[in-house]
């Protein structure tokens, strides 16, 4: 069952809400807050902010943690009801509370709508640049599990291509890797 | 540019604010909060955040790679770009 509400503010509104019982439910208190433009409101753009209206990242105490949260959303109609599309997300885990420290881990998002021409995987993980020598006790790269959601094939071979510089048989190979992913969702249903 | 009543509120006594989780800002009241996170994060003002934004022109390190907050930064200031 799709998440669909009655307005493009009501179907938004349910996301956030859900969103931000989940963290409050399980992991923090502080609470996502969601921006719209009044003469835009199909489209929002939700994260944690201080009251100055900066982004933040939130501590996890007793943790040395410090979670960010970014997403950019966009109502869409589906019939009489409206839908709702993710254009981006960005899932941080920082030491410190300024997003503009680099990231430890990030599990992010884009969209076609946002970037039609990315060439890399659209779901992906990636990590602070001195990972490798930073590794401790809390955070060892060959220890933990991270989540990645279901890596495809066609994700493996995009990775191999646009990160790692791997020649590609034809130059055609991203319309052929959606054309395989195309198949595979007929497949699912 | 003036931030909006919700934003300027004395500092909340407990993370937990459930009156102000939607907030709708008017053109002038956005472009001062992107403004402000641009700034604070990027040492630029949201004008050229925008422009660059529609240049795609991110701003990069020495190494060529965006800056931390460029991206949660411009996906507040995507909200002020037309289709």
């Amino acid at each position: 069952m799709s998440l669909t509400a009655r307005t493009s503010r009501d179907v938004l509104h349910v996301f956030q809400d859900h969103l931000n019982k989940t963290l409050n439910r399980t992991l923090t208190r502080y609470r996502l807050r969601f921006f719209l433009r009044s003469t835009k409101s199909d489209h929002a753009s939700l994260a944690f902010f201080n009251n100055r209206g900066v982004a933040i990242a939130v501590p996890l105490p007793p943790t040395p943690w410090h979670l960010s949260i970014n997403y950019e959303l966009q109502a869409v109609p589906e019939g009489k009801e409206h839908g709702l599309k993710i254009l981006e997300y960005k899932h941080r885990l920082h030491r410190t509370s300024s997003i503009d420290d680099e990231a430890e881990v990030r599990f992010e998002y884009v969209s076609p709508d946002i970037d039609p021409d990315f060439p890399y995987s659209r779901h992906h993980v990636q990590f602070h640049r001195d990972a490798r020598s930073a590794s401790s006790d809390d955070f060892s790269l060959s220890k933990l599990h991270i989540p990645t959601g279901g890596v495809t094939i066609e994700h493996v071979i995009r990775f191999l291509i646009a990160d790692l510089d791997v020649p590609p048989l034809t130059e055609q190979w991203e319309a052929e890797l959606q054309a395989s992913e195309e198949r595979s969702r007929e497949w699912r249903g | 540019m003036a931030l909006p009543q919700e934003l300027r509120d004395s500092v909340p006594s407990s993370p937990f604010e459930t009156d102000s989780d939607v907030i709708e800002l008017s053109d002038e009241e956005l472009r001062a909060m992107v403004d402000a996170n641009a700034r604070e994060y990027l040492g630029i003002s949201g004008e050229e955040l925008l422009q660059r934004l529609r240049e795609r022109k991110p701003l990069t390190d020495d190494t060529g790679n965006s800056l931390p907050a460029w991206g949660p930064v411009t996906m507040l200031a995507r909200l002020l770009l037309d289709d």
